[in-house]
């Protein structure tokens, strides 16, 4: 009866504790370098190799696309997809293309905490944003107006979680379905598109912050 | 010689700003790009069924079997990215390709120019190709910008340009007023590659009571070495050296029916404009809110309809971050 009262109670912290997705832990040895110095080399931060274990697909499915180029000199955003098998009806119905599902990297920077939490937690990010495009070379003020409008129109529905227990900090934004992460003072954003399943983006994003932090 | 004064008379107006679209470039698991561009319903092949209205995206999608496909879609710029595959992050660029032409040294072709008696004036085809041989037209180093913009093939702010494919543009000198105008030139340019962009020049004169004469003359860029940048993104000075031929060379062989008369829309010994954004608006800028707070976040506050404000001052009755969204999105 002791026996099986104590395995009933190591079950209980067993699950308690592995079932945990949203918790990674930086290891003590992490230099935040490792990630600072490789905002252009975003493979080498998150590969497709990851990609693909948490995708559950084999690696030869997952294509690699860079996008987005940030007004930050030389930062850009990394971006994985992969088939899932189905397919979706586009244009009210008069095309099909196939289904994908994607994960992609950027906005390396490094940051402190308070910076972090007022950059992503609050919507000074989002106004930077446009203070940064006015400051763009070929800045358009037709464009910029337009622009404007789309970042204001979106901050008037994003909602932001802090997630205390992943990394030194992070936050998930819907519905973008990001997740800004903090590791030290190294930070990025992980964004996930699993189709309208956002608690399936949350977990996997959540999961491929942890294989990036502990390889 | 009555003929040839009508025409310069042509070139004084320049028609009408054009609408303005976004239009979205989209692949197969790719996502999509978006670009605010001109557009003429006249310009696109594809008939969409319905008028174009303001909230609509006008989308280029390429499928993996290389289909392409033209429709209107109201959905917002993110739904439109995951539904192609993207993550849904999105920004509006002057000008996003789908492929994006490298950097270096290319060589442009000229191929056969045709075209028909011009009014007695002689066939502009056989003109263009008496002065301009089929075969190389010479060589040059293209820094191009990131994302590419067509202005660079022709660097003038007169003419308007429009994404008519998913790497397909097409850009308009209109020197009258749309279906009744005197004088149009095109210029089509289609990337095939990021090794190879074919361009076309298509000149439209019309008299009234004549027959429409038109003139086309093909030039091929194609990559003769590339330039190794540590840039991902190969982005280098974008504003010296944009023509590995020079423009207004081609330019005069096309329309300078008579070389003495100033027919050209990129005139001779003239500094074209370097690109059509104008950058002396900068101050002018829309500005979400001149001095952001620091420690209030105000997410749910409705954005004005004019001027967009992340954050306005602080209300009685503020709407917390918890509340739940408006169900009445700002969309474009």
């Amino acid at each position: 009866m002791r026996n099986i009262l104590k395995f009933l109670i190591a079950s209980i912290l067993f699950i308690s504790c592995s079932g945990n997705s949203e918790s990674v832990r930086i290891p003590g040895d992490f230099n935040s370098e490792s990630i600072i110095s490789r905002q252009n080399h975003l493979q080498k931060i998150l590969t497709r190799e990851m990609v693909a274990r948490i995708a559950n697909v084999s690696v030869d499915k997952v294509e690699e696309y860079i996008e987005n180029k940030i007004s930050t000199e030389g930062q850009y955003t990394l971006l994985y997809s992969w088939p899932t098998g189905n397919t979706k009806k586009i244009a009210g119905g008069k095309h099909q293309i196939d289904e994908y599902h994607s994960i992609s990297i950027g906005f390396v920077k490094k940051m402190s905490t308070e910076e972090f939490e007022q950059y992503y937690g609050t919507n000074h990010g989002l106004q930077q944003q446009v203070d940064d495009m006015v400051k763009q070379e070929h800045f358009n003020k037709e464009t910029g107006t337009i622009e404007a409008k789309y970042i204001a129109g979106y901050a008037g529905i994003r909602k932001t979680e802090k997630l205390e227990s992943v990394a030194t900090l992070a936050y998930w934004e819907t519905p973008m379905n990001a997740l800004h992460v903090l590791a030290k003072d190294a930070a990025f954003t992980i964004t996930a598109n699993f189709g309208d399943d956002e608690a399936s983006a949350k977990k996997q994003a959540v999961t491929l912050v942890n294989a990036i932090l502990n390889p | 010689m009555k003929i040839c004064f009508l025409i310069i008379s042509m070139l004084i107006s320049v028609s009408a700003l054009a609408e303005k679209a976004i239009i979205a470039s989209c692949a197969e698991g790719k996502g999509c790009t978006f670009e605010l561009s001109d557009f003429e319903s006249d310009l696109f092949d594809t008939d969409f069924g319905r008028k174009i209205q303001s909230d609509d995206i006008i989308v280029l999608g390429k499928k993996k079997n290389g289909e392409e496909v033209l429709y209107l879609d109201k959905k917002s710029r993110a739904a439109l990215d995951r539904e192609w595959g993207g993550d849904g992050y999105t920004q509006l660029g002057l000008f996003n390709p789908a492929i994006q032409p490298l950097s270096g040294l290319w060589k442009a072709d000229y191929g056969t120019a045709t075209g028909n008696d011009c009014y007695g004036i002689g066939n502009i085809g056989a003109f263009m190709r008496k002065h301009r041989s089929a075969g190389s037209a010479g060589s040059g180093e293209i820094n191009f910008q990131h994302p590419f913009n067509p202005t660079q093939l022709f660097p003038s702010s007169d003419m308007r340009w429009v994404k008519t494919g998913f790497s397909s543009y097409k850009g308009l000198l209109d020197f009258g007023q749309g279906s009744k105008s005197p004088m149009k030139m095109y210029y089509t340019v289609k990337i095939v590659s990021p090794k190879k962009i074919e361009t076309l020049y298509t000149v439209e004169i019309k008299v009234p009571t004549k027959e429409k004469c038109v003139a086309q003359i093909p030039v091929t860029f194609t990559l003769v070495k590339e330039k190794i940048t540590e840039d991902p993104f190969g982005n280098e000075t974008p504003d010296d050296d944009l023509l590995p031929v020079n423009p207004k060379g081609a330019e005069e062989d096309l329309l300078e029916v008579k070389p003495k008369e100033d027919l050209l829309p990129v005139e001779p010994g003239h500094t074209p404009k370097p690109d059509v954004p104008l950058l002396e608006d900068k101050p002018n800028v829309p500005r979400l809110d001149d001095k952001p707070k620091t420690n209030v976040p105000r997410l749910e506050d409705k954005p004005k309809p004019d001027v967009p404000r992340l954050e306005d001052k602080p209300k009685p009755h503020v709407p917390r971050l918890e509340d739940k969204p408006k169900p009445k999105v700002q969309r474009l």
